[in-house]
């Protein structure tokens, strides 16, 4: 895929993570290679979506981008810093500039804090600003994701998924990242409010020229924000082109099956809108 | 406030039952006070049956019942046939004693399961987490009873614990402080015992409750900002852990009552458990049923802690 | 007025006349030699401490209402008694009655009492205190355990004083062992008690929260603390009331501490250590093992031979007529069978029995009166040895045959099965039934053990009658056979294996029952010694009960204590305090 037009925000070269397994009942040891040599390259202000069934190492990926999980060998850059290398106080600043948005609001929110506790939690990490400073800053993001203020005091079981999500997204915002990861975080909503996320993601990526990478398994759930697609399959990718490409020309026999099989499922959530309209 | 209430009267709730079945599992266990004087020769049958009269032994239940409340209402807890006075006053030190006793052991195996746990927790997997492990395990699998006669024997051949009792003889006429030392010398031993006897279990959980708390998103999305990890184990997981700890910490209570029975007879603490034994070998009803009560109400009390803890560190209970 | 004046001065005179009168007759009752009584033990060290571990707490420290062995082991410290047992030669002696005399019927004693002897308050002796204290356990309300003892020919034995010095019992009838009921039948303050008694309070008087300076006592300690749970500390008695060769006045001993240690395991290992000078009521087991240390750690150790318990097997003889158990009931044919007990006594190994459960510590039984018991064995008992020969022998004489595969059929060709109950709580008993039934199988019998919690088994030997066998040990707090009554009397409340006879069911329990009452009133211990001798050899040949096997008294002491001379009879370490000194 061609790399020409706008610059590289991050380039993973041979990427490979192992982790070592044991059988639940025989306790015998299984090595698993979760990434396999990645090569990837994320374009600043475009959205990437890796796609692949579950297993096929796609979260792994972003984890390791999101900088949360240990890589075994290959290396990170973002512009001429290898992440991969860096020591304890490089990789706390780094943080500042990936965020990661998880799949399940409900787990991915501290149970035992407020709205505006959990907006401020990564500044206070981070060390950012004042205690009043922080505030404002939380009530100013939860205005940005569209959570009215006088929701600052409530908790999270409190609110909806759809208001949970938003939440963790003002959460990932507050660093002023560069680089948003999102793991499947719209799987777990209905379709209405995933519509309205997808929205308010745009606005956001325009407002903020953030760069985001979302991780699906569905290919068709991808079709409306992705601009690139990288489709993974057993720690590899295996095909990395614009979306418009690989919706129309799916080169790669797993990526067509990917596509096949999203297909179906696209009718069938299509046949439900209808019913849910009628 | 309204969850603490019905907390509280769910415990007296409990209580009273407790009362009941205890009361009625006495009363119809076999053998009583009366009939195991009668097998000495001196004495005459008419003797025994003055006695089961006097003392009100013979009556149905609800009225044995009855009659125990309205002595607990004056603080006598019915009447110990083998000492021949109220079974309150009988209790009262000795309940003060297991308390000492069992409130030092708790406090000491969570001070030491805590770190232990969290420690394993965060090097799940290591060589060193493996041998603790292990230890934990092993040490989990001596009886009470073993355990106890060992440091009783450690004690002794050392010299280096007093062997028995809680306070020495002349150590109640000292100053404050002295006292004070001389009861913690003589907590060492039983305490030990108690901690040991809990430790592994306790470890075991704060270890498999840290796991599953490091192992949720929230915590990666902290550790995602970039958290210390002193501050991640301390502060994040162990508040994320907090809900089974201490649902855990009211087991634990649970634990160590039971376990201070052995400990007390063996090495002679004076708390419940000598007492409970000899009244239960000799069918002394009420001060047996005092002691379960007694028990019981460390426990409710106990778990009455743990709630005020969970209602604490746990803002979502507030929100009803 | 100078007449009135006068009358005055000499009313003054008089008054003052009438106090130094007084004071002098005061101060002469004080120095009215002092009665005490001289000891011939030899010379001991005075001062130190002695510590000794009990299982539990005394109940109670008012001797009427003492019950259970320690809390009158305790007690016995600080009380003294009229006639006291001597527990080495086993005979009554003078105590706090320096001399008595007996009438020529038998039925009235009279009991000089030692003068100017004093409580460990200060207060003296004297005749009032004796009768407050017949009284106290003689009052029915009071219910004391004592208080059976003093029933002589089913009448309460009366008192009277004659004197301060002097006080009179009446019996009803002679009996032989009329001394012997003095001992341990503490002699308690009038000045402190009655008041107590006369409230209708007295049973909840001297109870162990009491204060020390409410109690006072003759014996030669009193109380000093009381720790719930821990100990209690006796201190010397500085009026006790014996002397030694030197005049010197007993106890030597200033403390005397009593550790509640719960288990026999912790007690052991604290006798070992050092932390207690005196260990009794051990098990033969631990016995080996202490020995093993004895020469490095400092202690000896006694066997003093077999005790008064005798552990025995018996059967279910009851009359269980509308009990609704017909299982037993169709046994009983068997256990009834004289042949039949004979034969489960010829086929059990005695000799087994103390080797295997008692490691030898202890001494095989053939009737209940044990070797310990020297004024009253009857040495011309015949101790068969175990014979299966001839226990087959009786079976087949009484009907029993044998089916082709070794099982014991009864003469309705049923097959023999029977269960045996025995305490959980009692190793040594649970043992014994283990090789009973091993032995009875060889006989083709199928015995099953069934090991209960004590109290449920007091409850079915004494109130369901729902057993079919038991094991029991019974041990009698004297040598005399006056103490066992209550188990040979047909209607004795302890006559175990039969206890709904209204009158005697069979001809030779008929023959106890005269014996024993016979015994009770005959004043010559040689006649007595016959009449007691016949009712061993019954039980030996009828078997009521089979007895097994008398363990042995075990005790140990530290080398720091003097004149330390165990006895068979209880407190076998403790009855001589007064005399044991430490190093």
């Amino acid at each position: 895929m061609n790399e020409q037009n706008g610059s590289i925000l991050m380039r993973v070269s041979n990427l490979s993570k192992e982790y070592v397994q044991r059988h639940p009942l025989t306790r015998s040891k299984v090595t698993v290679h979760a990434l396999r040599r990645v090569n990837l390259a994320i374009r600043q202000g475009a959205t990437l979506a890796v796609v692949g069934e579950s297993g096929s190492g796609k979260s792994t990926l972003v984890r390791c981008l999101a900088l949360i999980e240990r890589t075994t060998s290959g290396e990170i850059w973002w512009g001429d810093v290898n992440l991969t290398a860096l020591a304890k106080q490089g990789l706390f600043n780094m943080r500042r500039r990936v965020q990661m948005v998880f799949q399940d609001p409900t787990s991915a929110l501290n149970p035992g804090m407020r709205a505006d506790e959990i907006i401020e939690e990564p500044l206070a990490i981070q060390g950012i600003g004042t205690n009043r400073e922080r505030r404002r800053r939380a009530l100013e993001l939860m205005e940005e994701v569209r959570l009215p203020a006088k929701w600052a005091g409530k908790l999270p079981m409190e609110l909806s998924g759809g208001q949970r999500q938003r939440l963790a997204i003002a959460r990932a915002l507050a660093l002023g990242p560069e680089l948003l990861i999102f793991d499947e975080a719209l799987s777990n909503l209905d379709l209405a409010n995933q519509e309205t996320i997808l929205r308010l993601l745009k606005e956001l990526q325009s407002a903020h020229r953030l760069t985001y990478i979302h991780v699906a398994h569905d290919l068709r759930m991808v079709e409306d924000l992705a601009d690139e697609v990288a489709v993974m399959d057993e720690g590899e990718i295996v095909e990395h082109k614009t979306a418009q490409e690989i919706f129309m020309h799916p080169e790669h026999s797993y990526t067509q099956e990917l596509l096949a099989a999203s297909l179906s499922l696209k009718a069938i959530v299509e046949e439900r809108r209808v019913a849910e309209f009628a | 406030m309204k969850y603490l209430a019905r907390r509280l009267a769910y415990a007296v709730l409990l209580l009273g039952t407790i009362s009941i079945f205890s009361f009625a599992l006495l009363q119809w266990a076999p053998g009583n006070f009366f009939d195991s004087m009668r097998l000495d020769p001196h004495v005459s049958a008419q003797t025994v049956n003055a006695m089961r009269a006097r003392y009100g032994a013979n009556g149905p239940f609800v009225v044995c019942y009855a009659g125990w409340i309205r002595s607990l209402v004056k603080g006598d807890m019915g009447y110990s046939f083998a000492y021949g006075t109220a079974a309150g006053p009988l209790l009262w030190t000795r309940a003060r004693n297991t308390l000492v006793l069992t409130a030092s052991g708790t406090l000491l195996a969570w001070l030491l399961a805590l770190p232990l746990g969290i420690w394993s927790a965060a090097n799940k997997g290591t060589w060193g987490e493996k041998i603790c492990g292990a230890a934990t395990s092993s040490l989990m699998t001596i009886p009470d009873l073993l355990l106890s006669l060992i440091l009783l024997l450690l004690a002794v051949r050392t010299g280096w614990f007093p062997t028995g009792g809680m306070i020495s003889s002349g150590a109640a006429n000292a100053s404050f402080w002295s006292e004070i030392a001389d009861i913690v010398r003589h907590l060492i031993l039983p305490v030990a015992a108690l901690t040991v006897s809990i430790l592994p279990m306790l470890v075991r959980h704060i270890r498999s409750a840290m796991i599953d708390a490091l192992e949720s998103p929230f915590i990666r999305a902290a550790r995602g900002h970039g958290i210390p990890r002193r501050r991640l184990l301390f502060v994040y997981a162990l508040r994320a852990a907090s809900n089974p700890l201490i649902t855990l910490f009211g087991f634990s209570i649970a634990g160590m009552l039971s376990a201070s029975l052995i400990v007390e007879v063996v090495l002679s603490w004076p708390g419940l458990g000598p007492l409970m034994v000899q009244s239960i070998l000799a069918r002394d009803v009420y001060v047996v049923i005092g002691i379960v009560m007694l028990s019981s109400v460390f426990l409710v009390a106990g778990n009455l802690v743990a709630d005020v803890l969970l209602f604490v560190t746990d803002p979502r209970i507030r929100v009803e | 007025m100078p007449k009135a004046a006068t009358k005055r001065r000499a009313l003054v005179c008089l008054a003052m006349i009438l106090v130094a009168a007084l004071y002098l007759a005061n101060t002469r009752a004080a120095q009215q030699k002092e009665d005490v009584m001289v000891t011939s033990n030899a010379l001991g060290r005075p001062g130190g401490t002695l510590t000794l571990a009990v299982r539990s707490d005394p109940k109670t420290l008012n001797p009427v209402l003492a019950v259970d062995e320690t809390t009158r082991e305790i007690i016995d410290c600080m009380n003294a008694d009229l006639i006291h047992i001597n527990r080495e030669t086993q005979q009554p002696e003078a105590a706090l009655a320096k001399s008595w005399s007996i009438s020529h019927d038998g039925e009235t004693y009279t009991l000089h009492i030692r003068r100017g002897l004093r409580f460990s308050d200060g207060q003296p002796l004297t005749a009032d205190d004796v009768v407050f204290s017949f009284q106290l356990y003689l009052d029915e309300k009071i219910d004391s355990p004592q208080r059976d003892l003093l029933m002589v020919g089913g009448k309460p034995i009366s008192v009277e004083k004659i004197d301060d010095y002097t006080v009179r019992f009446h019996l009803a009838q002679p009996y032989a062992a009329a001394e012997r009921l003095f001992d341990g039948l503490a002699i308690l303050p009038k000045h402190l008690l009655e008041s107590a008694y006369k409230a209708g309070t007295f049973a909840q008087s001297w109870g162990v929260s009491a204060a020390p300076d409410q109690f006072a006592g003759l014996g030669p300690f009193r109380l000093k603390e009381y720790v719930p749970g821990q100990r209690i500390v006796l201190e010397r008695n500085p009026y006790y009331w014996k002397v030694d060769g030197t005049g010197r006045r007993l106890p030597y001993i200033d403390t005397l501490v009593f550790l509640f240690v719960p288990s026999e395991d912790a007690q052991v290992i604290r006798f070992q250590a050092g932390d207690t000078d005196l260990l009794s009521r051990f098990s033969a087991a631990d016995f080996s093992v202490l020995q093993r240390e004895q020469a490095a750690k400092g202690y000896q150790l006694e066997d003093l031979g077999s005790g008064l318990e005798y552990n025995f097997l018996f059967f279910n003889l009851n009359n269980l007529d509308g009990k609704n158990l017909p299982a037993i009931t169709r046994k009983q044919s068997w256990f009834r069978d004289v042949r039949f007990r004979q034969a489960v006594s010829a086929a059990i190994d005695r000799d087994g029995i103390v080797r295997l459960v008692y490691e030898g510590r202890a001494t095989p039984l053939w009737s209940q009166v044990t070797p310990g018991n020297k004024l009253w064995l009857n040495t011309a008992l015949v101790q068969p040895a175990q014979s299966l020969e001839h226990a087959r022998e009786l079976l087949r004489g009484a009907s029993f045959s044998w089916s082709s595969s070794g099982a014991l059929l009864d003469p309705s060709r049923q097959p023999v099965e029977f269960s045996i109950l025995t305490s959980s709580s009692n190793a040594e008993r649970t043992k014994m039934a283990t090789l009973i039934q091993d032995d009875l199988s060889k006989l083709g019998m199928n015995v099953h053990i069934v090991p209960l919690d004590f109290q449920s088994m007091v409850a079915r030997l004494l109130n369901s009658f729902d057993y079919e066998a038991a094991i029991m040990g019974l041990a009698s707090g004297d040598v005399d056979p006056t103490s066992d009554m209550n188990v040979w009397l047909s209607n004795g409340g302890t006559h175990l294996w039969n206890l709904t006879e209204s009158k005697p069911a069979t001809a030779w329990e008929a023959e106890i029952n005269q014996l024993m009452n016979e015994q009770l009133v005959t004043l010559n211990y040689g006649q007595r010694k016959l009449l007691y001798d016949r009712v061993q050899q019954i039980v030996a040949d009828e078997l009521p009960v089979i007895c097994l096997a008398s363990p042995h008294v075990l005790v140990g002491a530290s080398r720091r204590v003097g004149n330390f001379h165990p006895s068979i009879l209880e407190p076998s370490a403790l009855w001589n305090i007064d005399e044991l000194y430490v190093h």
